[in-house]
Parts: structure tokens; C-alpha cells; sequence
């Protein structure tokens, strides 16, 4: 599923990466797999999978500036968000 | 210019102490490529159906590829051949570190090791210097300490070192070879092999630069592809190695659990899985020669003093075989068992295999305590599975006399409910992917080469987006999607066999090295101008080679099967009512898709258009 970024009035602006299968939901106006969002104020990273319209269930791993984390993390101004989905291999 | 190839190799009878140099000329190379489409051209030609795995008659092929010649990320495989004493037919397992590199820039293509020595022996490979040595003072000891101390004797700069533990000198079914003490073969018992040879080591200085056709092309390529991998790749394979997958793994209900009867255990894997893994142990990356990766774990632990290690750290496998399969969750013990499976030189997924089925037989009662030497062994028991690695390594009565030989005569002696019980194909273990939870998985196990394989044939990737477009699978595959399963297996195992040939590492698809970038890569050091058809056919037929040996050792339809617990969905889990169905109707279609008759022996006309004489 592909979307437009939604480009909100704050100054929050984070990259998000999206891992190997979670490419379809790229939003339609980026340029890669790897984009720049703005977001609201104390948002989570459960709320940015809403916002991208990427089911919680198929995330497997969750690395925010280099740290692994939970979906319930909190986002900040300039965090470096990437998401798995499943890999399998290994 | 050259081809990549030295078109010579390298056989040393033990029996009679001799060394030859062989011509196998370009020819064949382009048929079989090298690795482990060498190692079952000279089975296929040389082993015959009578000869047992441990006897003098079987041959041990180490073998490089074309891709060594390289210097390229992913170019430090190499692969060991021969027939497998846990399955008898078809052995063949990969490693990496910097052992293939050296054999190839010694000058030789290939080592054909056959007979067996009378006593305790090392092999030097210098160059063009070969001298087999006296191993006796080695003898007895560990895969690591043997490492060290034959190349401290040895006196030669900067060699790379294959090694069996006491597990291979003690003919230990599942013994596998221990490669500059951070790779190993772990698969198909080829360190018991080794070691029925009365074979230590192999040691190997190679200074030579192999010709090729375009270096300059071949340094390009290098240089892009090694920035595509790093850049794809340093966010997560590079920082916690294959452990990072362990909490998805157990999430898609993909990782073994209680001797695979359970289809999840997200507490356990929370302990075991990143970020725990890297934090609690201090997790390096470690490369093999060239690699931008570094997929491998440099671990040390220093409390508590009882699993005090430093070295190699598990990597999923072992967790999802040591850990998950036998409900133990503690990462340490787990490291401290995984190294005791590296100096004793066991695999690790058999060994796991083993101890999850042996607690699952006592809970059952199809088994007492003692027939394992009064070890009354329990889910997560961690002593006790630290005591019986010693015992199996060590060939101790009980535990060790049970399953030396391997989990079906084990099970076979147990009786016909235990026999149920064990999670194999042909006699070797599963691995830790299951099939319940990638259905392409059941026809790769079922019919993989060597038995069931996670890297022989890795169909299961194809769920999470690491394709083939080259070989036709070019859309993300439903893991649940039984109807295009047979091209969906036979596909990635024609990518496994082409990889394991060509002498490449196949987590190099996860950073972006595709078949067209392989191709290029192969064009440019052999000069053949190959197609994408081209390659994708010489896949083909090893892998049919592969199966023609398999049908010399009597496999057949028969064998192609999968242990009963897959077919039985679980009630719980993202798998919860799934499991492959369907089966023999699959496998008739794979069949047809291979070129193999209904009892899966390959037709004449297929061997005839693939050319294998």
C-alpha cells in the first residue's frame, strides 16, 4: 500500500528506513526506501506504522538511532528510525 | 589473462602417502564450476553405493570456486564433500574464514583427500610444498588448541588451518570441521570423516595470485558491490549478526520449540535474541576475508565463571537449536555450550536436535534416564546439557553410545513412537526454519541434496522480499502459499547449489549482491561470456548431479519425505491452524518441474540436455 507522507505544521522532522519486504509501503512521494517525515509532537513509533499503514504484527525489529527498541518508543526531532519486517534467513 | 582456474588439483592418499597433481581442464570447470559441483562429479565418479562413509573408500573433497579469485565481500567460501555417515548419501557442507582463499592462491583448484593414514597425520600445503606430517602430539586435543598449537609448530606466516575436534577423532556422526577456529562445516558429519582418515588438520599458505580474465572489471564490480552490501547491511546484520533475527524468527512460529511440538516461545527469544545477545555479550563483528559484513560474533564472558569463554559466539542456529528447541533461555550457558560444540568440533543444529529430542523422549517415557547414564535430563536443563555434549563428544556410555552414530539409530533403538518423534529427513536433523511457517521450505527439505538444509535452498527468504527476478521469482511469496511451492524450492535451491559451486556466501542477498551482479562477477574472471541462462543451467545440473548421486546411494521417492510434527498445525501462534498440506501432489509437481520421473529419478532426456556425462 502506498500513501502520501502527511506533512504536518511542527518542527519534528525524522528518516525513516523501511527494511527489504516493507518497501510496498514507501509512501508515494518518496524518492527510496529511505525518507525524511514530519511528525506530531510525542509520537510513538506504533503510532507512525498507523500513520504509514504498515501493520504492527508484520515488524519483527525496530532499530532507533543505531539502539534497538519496542514500538512503544517515543520519536524526537532527528531520530533515525528503521524498521525489519520478517528476514528468515540465517 | 586466465579463467580463474588453475586447472589443477590437488589428491593425497593417505594410505599410501602419496600426493598427485591432476589436470581437470577448463572443460569440466564449466560444467561443475568447483565447490560442491566438483565434490559430486568425483563422488559420482569415484564413491561407489558399497562404500561406507567412515571406510578408507570414501573421499573428503575440499573445493573453492571460481569466485575465490576474486578478493570480493562474500568470496571466502569454500565447501567439503563426501558421503555422510549420518546420512549415507550426498554430504556436502560450506565454510568460510580465509581457508578457500589459501587453497585456491596455492595453486590448486581442488584437494582430493582418500584412504587413510596409519597414524595420526596433518597435511601442509605450502604452495607448491605438500607434506604430510605426524599429528600424534595433536591428538586428543580440542579443534581451537590443535589450531594453535599446529600452526605455532608449523613455522609458516600467516596460514589458514581446517581442524576436527575429539568429536571427529571419535567418529562422531555429526563431527564437523573447524576453520580458523571462527568457520565451520558444520553440516553432514564431515569432521567424522576427516577423522576416519586419522586426518588432523589441513593447513594452507597460498601466495599466488590467480589469473583472470579482466581484473580491471573485476575490481570495479568489487568496489560497487562492496559498498551496496556494507550500506545495506551495517544497520543490523553487521552490528548483532544472525542473532537478530531470532525474535522475528520465534514470532512467525519459524524457530523449532520443545523438539518442534510448540509454536512459540516469545519470552524465551527475548532472552536469547538482540538486543539482549549483543549487550550481554559484548558481540563484535567478525569477517571472513574480504567480507564488509561480518556476520560472525566475537564474544567473551567473564561471570559467572562457570561459562567463562571467549571466542565464537552462537549464532541462530545454535540459539534456535540449543535454546528455543530445548526451552533453555540463558544466553550465556547457551554461549558456553556452543563453544564446548566448537572445540569438540559438533554441529551445533544436531547437537540441539539431539538434546531437545532426548527431552522430549523422557517426558514422553519413551525413554529412561538411563539410557542416557542416568541423566535425568529436563526442558531447559542446562548442567545436564552441558554434561551430555561431553558425553556424545567423548562417545561415553549412554547418551553418547545412543547417538554416535546419529538421531535415527538413536530414535530406532528407542522404538517405533521415538522413531516418530525425531525431526529428520534421510537421517539429518532439521534445522531451525519451519516449514509450517514457510511452506516452500517442506519440498526443500524433502528433497534437498544433503537432507534438509536451511542454506541448500533458503526458499523461505523469498517471504521477506530477498528474490530472484534472474531465475523468475520476482514478487514477495505468501509463506502460507502451498500451490507455487515447488518453483519457489526449486528455484532457491538452484541459488543454493549455484552459490555453494561458485564458492560465494549467500547473505550477500540480504546487502543486494543479485545472480546478475554473480554473472558479471563469473564473466569477468573466466572470460566465458556466459548468459544469465547459462549460469542458471549449470545450476541446474549439479544440482541433478547432486540428486544422480543420491539415486546411486538408493535415494528414491521413498526418502523424500518430512517428519510427521509438520503436518500437525499448531492451536496457538502467527502459524495457528497452518501446515503444508498437500504434499505428494507438490512433490509430483517438482518432479515434473526437475525433469525426474514419478519416484524422482531424473530422466534420460533431462541428464541428456544438461549435459552430464
Amino acid at each position: 500500500m502506498v500513501k502520501k507522507l502527511m506533512h504536518q505544521h511542527n518542527t519534528k522532522s525524522i528518516s525513516v528506513k523501511l527494511h527489504a519486504s516493507l518497501g510496498q509501503y514507501k509512501p508515494i512521494d518518496a524518492d527510496s526506501l529511505t525518507f525524511d517525515m514530519k511528525i506530531s509532537e510525542e509520537m510513538t513509533v506504533l503510532e507512525l506504522l498507523v500513520l504509514l499503514s504498515i501493520p504492527n504484527e508484520i515488524i519483527k525489529m525496530i532499530s532507533l538511532n543505531d539502539k534497538l527498541v519496542k514500538s512503544t518508543a517515543t520519536l524526537s526531532d532527528g531520530d533515525r528510525l528503521i524498521l525489519f519486517s520478517t528476514i528468515a534467513g540465517g | 589473462m586466465g579463467s580463474g582456474y588453475w586447472e589443477k588439483v590437488l589428491r593425497v592418499d593417505l594410505s599410501t602417502a602419496t600426493v598427485t597433481e591432476e589436470v581437470v581442464p577448463v572443460d569440466v570447470w564449466k560444467k561443475y564450476l568447483g565447490g560442491g559441483g566438483y565434490g559430486a562429479k568425483v563422488l559420482y565418479d569415484e564413491v561407489d553405493e558399497q562404500t561406507g562413509a567412515l571406510e578408507e573408500g570414501n573421499k573428503l573433497i575440499f573445493a573453492p570456486g571460481p569466485l575465490q579469485a576474486a578478493k570480493q565481500t562474500g568470496a571466502a567460501k569454500f565447501t567439503v564433500a563426501a558421503k555422510s555417515p549420518i546420512t549415507g548419501i550426498y554430504g556436502e557442507s560450506a565454510a568460510g574464514a580465509g581457508w578457500g582463499m589459501a587453497l585456491k592462491s596455492s595453486g590448486f583448484d581442488a584437494l582430493i583427500i582418500q584412504g587413510a593414514a596409519a597414524q595420526p597425520s596433518y597435511l601442509v600445503i605450502n604452495d607448491n610444498s605438500i607434506e604430510i606430517r605426524d599429528a600424534k602430539k595433536y591428538w586428543g586435543l580440542d579443534a581451537f588448541d590443535s589450531s594453535d598449537q599446529i600452526l605455532a609448530d608449523a613455522g609458516i606466516d600467516k596460514a589458514s588451518i581446517c581442524t576436527i575436534g575429539q568429536a571427529g577423532e571419535n567418529k562422531v556422526a555429526i563431527a564437523c570441521i573447524v576453520v580458523d577456529k571462527h568457520s565451520f562445516a558444520g553440516r553432514c558429519g564431515l569432521g567424522a570423516v576427516m577423522g576416519s582418515k586419522n586426518l588432523k588438520a589441513v593447513l594452507v599458505k597460498g601466495s599466488k595470485k590467480v589469473p583472470v580474465h579482466d581484473q580491471d572489471k573485476l575490481t570495479e564490480i568489487n568496489r560497487d558491490i562492496g559498498k551496496t552490501v556494507h550500506e545495506n547491511t551495517k544497520d543490523w546484520l553487521r552490528i548483532h549478526g544472525t542473532p537478530f533475527v531470532e525474535i522475528g524468527c520465534d514470532s512467525d512460529g519459524d524457530t523449532p520449540t520443545r523438539n518442534w511440538q510448540q509454536a512459540h516461545w516469545p519470552e524465551g527469544a527475548e532472552k536469547l535474541g538482540c538486543p539482549n545477545y549483543t549487550d550481554e555479550l559484548k558481540a563484535k563483528p567478525h569477517s571472513c576475508n574480504s567480507c564488509v559484513i561480518g556476520c560472525h560474533r566475537d564474544i567473551e564472558i567473564t561471570e559467572p565463571a562457570e561459562y567463562a569463554m571467549k571466542g565464537p559466539g552462537p549464532e541462530y542456529e545454535s540459539l534456535g537449536m540449543l535454546g528455543n528447541n530445548c526451552l533453555m533461555d540463558d544466553v550465556k550457558a547457551l554461549s558456553f555450550m556452543n563453544d564446548l560444540c566448537n572445540r569438540y568440533g559438533v554441529d551445533c543444529i544436531s547437537m540441539g536436535s539431539f538434546l531437545g529430542f532426548t527431552m522430549d523422549c523422557l517426558e514422553k517415557g519413551y525413554m529412561s534416564p538411563d539410557d542416557i547414564g542416568g541423566r535425568n535430563l529436563q526442558w531447559g536443563d542446562k548442567d545436564n546439557m552441558i554434561a551430555l555434549i561431553h558425553d556424545l563428544c567423548n562417545v561415553k556410555p549412554g547418551f553418547g553410545e545412543l547417538f554416535v552414530n546419529g538421531i535415527v539409530p538413536a530414535a530406532t533403538k528407542l522404538g517405533d513412537k521415538a522413531l516418530e518423534l525425531a525431526p529428520h529427513v534421510k537421517g539429518l536433523d532439521l534445522p531451525a526454519h519451519d516449514p509450517r511457517a514457510f511452506f516452500s521450505l517442506a519440498l526443500n527439505y524433502a528433497t534437498g541434496s544433503v537432507g534438509p538444509h536451511h542454506e541448500r535452498g533458503n526458499p523461505q527468504v523469498a517471504t521477506a522480499g530477498f528474490l530472484l527476478p534472474e531465475a523468475g521469482v520476482d514478487s514477495v511469496v505468501d509463506r502460507f502459499e502451498m500451490e507455487n511451492s515447488e518453483f519457489v524450492a526449486a528455484k532457491y535451491q538452484d541459488y543454493g547449489t549455484l552459490t555453494q559451486s561458485v564458492c560465494h556466501c549467500k547473505f550477500m542477498l540480504f546487502g543486494g549482491y543479485s545472480m546478475s551482479v554473480m554473472l558479471e562477477s563469473l564473466n569477468a574472471i573466466t572470460g566465458w561470456g556466459w548468459s544469465m541462462e547459462d549460469m542458471l543451467q549449470a545450476a541446474e545440473r549439479i544440482f541433478t548431479l547432486q540428486r544422480l548421486v543420491n539415486v546411486k546411494y538408493g535415494v528414491d521417492r521413498k526418502d523424500d519425505t518430512l517428519p510427521k510434527v509438520i503436518f500437525e498445525p499448531s492451536v496457538e501462534g502467527s502459524r495457528a491452524g497452518k501446515c503444508p498440506h498437500d504434499f505428494e501432489a507438490a512433490l509430483d509437481r517438482y518432479y515434473d518441474l526437475r525433469g525426474w520421473d514419478e519416484n524422482g529419478i531424473p530422466k534420460s532426456e533431462k541428464i541428456t540436455e544438461l549435459g552430464i556425462s
